[in-house]
């Protein structure tokens, strides 16, 4: 085979090669890109509250056992931590989901 | 595409993929075995004049060997089919294994102030990230870019722009992603859906770091191998960071003031004012203080680095005797940061992509041996005889086919890769046909940031696509306008404003 000939073959090969190489990235993108959009559908689902919200409620649930159960103070007291629990959880959940923009608490070096 | 800055793709992550490893042997192979052109035998004779017919015959297979590196690199670092750092080191081993360069020497070739100079400008950018001021820069835009969209858009064409120029465009877009997604869903809260108030904003982040690096040697390791490439062709086409600022603020400028114009007509927003969604941005921000003493010192070490870089030659040289150089500036502030306990060893290697510095320092012993074999100028000569027939084969008119050249490429490849392997072979036909290296040199790099046209094309334009909102048409219909436009920006500021910056496309004698 000629050099020309061979020179020839080499440059179809890799022009060949630059043009269909991108698939394997873009289909690196693409997977990014659908982990976002799930992880996005996913939290659109949840009960989202903001921390003022999640405060108010607590208030309110904590002030309705008390009420309601006044003489059990054993089962008043756990249902109580159990209400702050999920209350701690809930507005952690909602920091956590929120980037540096608009979740001031995300500590600086 | 340009370079994959601790991005975590461009082949870092990835082991082997075989298919393409073949191939890419195959045409090292083909390359190999190919019968010795006449042509190589006579600028054997040429270059390396008093030798023996063995000699040359010797020399000029080692030039047929590194035309075949350069053919099984184009595909290595197109396909990404090695870990790319691999590949540079595999540069170094076919020196070794042919024989091609003294054992004792390789490593020789893999040295240069460019390769400082990267490593120092990676480790000021992640000790800036760590010390959160790339976030500061996106809280000054949405405090003083006002409530109207265009204001918004502009703002953040600018805010990404500017640092881009300095540090990796992998980290600026992911810091102002949050910034447009918050003004995305504070509006669509408000008037229900802004689909196309999203992908203006996306699209403002990614033009930006595009547009914004190009204009000084710290936007990207591309702008730095080009410096070192063309301080290997001699001290009087040395390129100061200075003379690169100048020649390379034309295009963002122009071309940052056509995208303000053109995005908001592309992505005609749903809204003209995001008067709300700025109040709440702000009330928000507001709340992450003010900067802290350490955040201030870090600033100002990077702000000191940046004065240095642009005074080395003017100011400092004539203190010290000499230049400090690129490289030597980003070292010292690379230690600095360490001396005043501001960041550790750890943080570098944690922080900083030490693959890409392994990289680009295989593309500078590329260049060297490819200049030092003799194939660059062998290559170099065969393709100006090809131009020679069209009548483009010097001055101002191979500056611009360069341009064209690396604006297409950049598109099917990491800007840093066109580079790599385009770059040797340019500066030679620049030297060999009497035009100005620097014009040539400088052109190709500039003209690698057009990656516009895929969402795989920057690092910044795959991190807005992943956020969801841009869809892969939408860079192709961006790209229609902006890939010409780009061009054209590109071959006014050769033909106009760097001829009258006093730059001469042909050099005198030449």
């Amino acid at each position: 085979m000629g050099s020309g000939i061979i020179l020839i073959v080499v440059l179809i090969i890799i022009g060949f090669a630059i043009t269909w190489s991108n698939q394997g990235q873009v289909k690196h993108v693409e997977s990014q890109r659908d982990t976002t959009d799930k992880q996005r559908e996913f939290l659109s689902k949840h009960d989202n509250r903001t921390t003022a919200q999640v405060n108010e409620e607590r208030e309110t649930l904590i002030n309705t056992i008390e009420n309601a159960l006044a003489e059990q103070p054993d089962q008043l007291k756990q249902i109580t931590s159990i209400i702050n629990d999920w209350a701690d959880m809930k507005i952690q959940a909602f920091q956590n989901r929120r980037s540096w923009v608009r979740n001031p608490d995300e500590p600086e070096a | 595409m340009a370079e994959k800055e601790n991005s975590g793709g461009g082949g870092f992550e990835k082991t082997t993929d075989y298919k393409w490893f073949g191939i890419g042997l195959l045409v090292f192979i083909l390359v190999a075995i190919m019968p010795t052109p006449e042509s190589m035998l006579v600028k054997a004779q040429e270059i390396f004049g008093d030798l023996s017919q063995e000699e040359i015959a010797g020399k000029a297979f080692n030039m047929k060997i590194i035309i075949a590196l350069l053919g099984c690199c184009t595909v290595f670092f197109a396909t990404e089919a090695l870990p790319m750092p691999a590949v540079a080191l595999f540069i170094g081993l076919v020196q070794l294994f042919f024989g091609i360069t003294h054992p004792s020497k390789i490593v020789a070739t893999y040295a240069h102030d460019a390769v400082w100079f990267i490593a120092g400008s990676l480790a000021m950018g992640a000790t800036m990230v760590k010390y959160g001021l790339d976030k500061r820069i996106g809280m000054v835009v949405i405090q003083l870019s006002g409530t109207k969209v265009r204001n918004v858009v502009l703002g953040i064409l600018v805010g990404t722009a500017i640092p881009s120029a300095f540090i990796s465009e992998a980290s600026i877009a992911p810091m102002f992603v949050p910034i447009a997604m918050a003004l995305y869903t504070l509006t669509n809260k408000k008037i229900g859906a802004a689909p196309q108030l999203g992908k203006l904003l996306m699209m403002s982040i990614a033009i930006g770091c595009m547009v914004g690096a190009p204009m000084s040697p710290t936007g990207g390791a591309r702008n730095a191998i080009m410096i070192g490439f063309l301080s290997n062709l001699g001290p009087e086409y040395e390129i100061s960071f200075i003379q690169w600022m100048v020649m390379g603020c034309f295009y963002t400028v122009f071309l940052g003031l056509f995208f303000a114009f053109l995005l908001p007509m592309l992505y005609k927003p749903e809204v003209d004012d995001l008067s709300d969604a700025i109040a709440i941005l702000r009330e928000d921000l507001k709340k992450h203080g003010k900067m802290t003493q350490k955040q201030w010192l870090v600033a100002g070490i990077a702000m000191l680095m940046i004065i240095a870089w642009i005074t080395d030659k003017d100011l400092i040289a004539p203190i010290l005797g000499f230049p400090l150089g690129l490289g030597g500036i980003a070292m010292t502030g690379t230690v600095l940061f360490m001396l005043l306990g501001l960041t550790s060893w750890a943080d570098y290697e944690k922080n900083v992509s030490w693959g890409v510095i392994v990289l680009y320092a295989g593309a500078i012993s590329l260049g060297a041996v490819f200049k030092s074999s003799g194939a660059a100028k062998w290559l170099a000569d065969s393709l100006i005889s090809i131009l020679t027939t069209f009548n483009i084969e010097s001055g101002l008119p191979l500056a611009i086919l360069v341009a064209i050249i690396g604006a297409l490429m950049t598109n099917l490849m990491s800007a840093g890769a066109t580079v790599a392997v385009i770059g040797p072979v340019v500066l030679e036909m620049a030297v060999s046909s009497g035009t100005n290296p620097i014009i040539i040199g400088v052109a190709l790099a500039i003209a690698t940031s057009m990656a516009f046209w895929l969402v795989i094309g920057t690092p910044a334009s795959s991190v807005v696509y992943a956020a969801g909102l841009l869809d892969a048409k939408d860079f192709i219909r961006m790209a229609t306008f902006a890939w010409p436009a780009a061009l054209v920006i590109m071959i006014v500021m050769i033909i106009f404003y760097w001829v009258g910056l006093g730059i001469q496309p042909i050099m005198i004698g030449g």
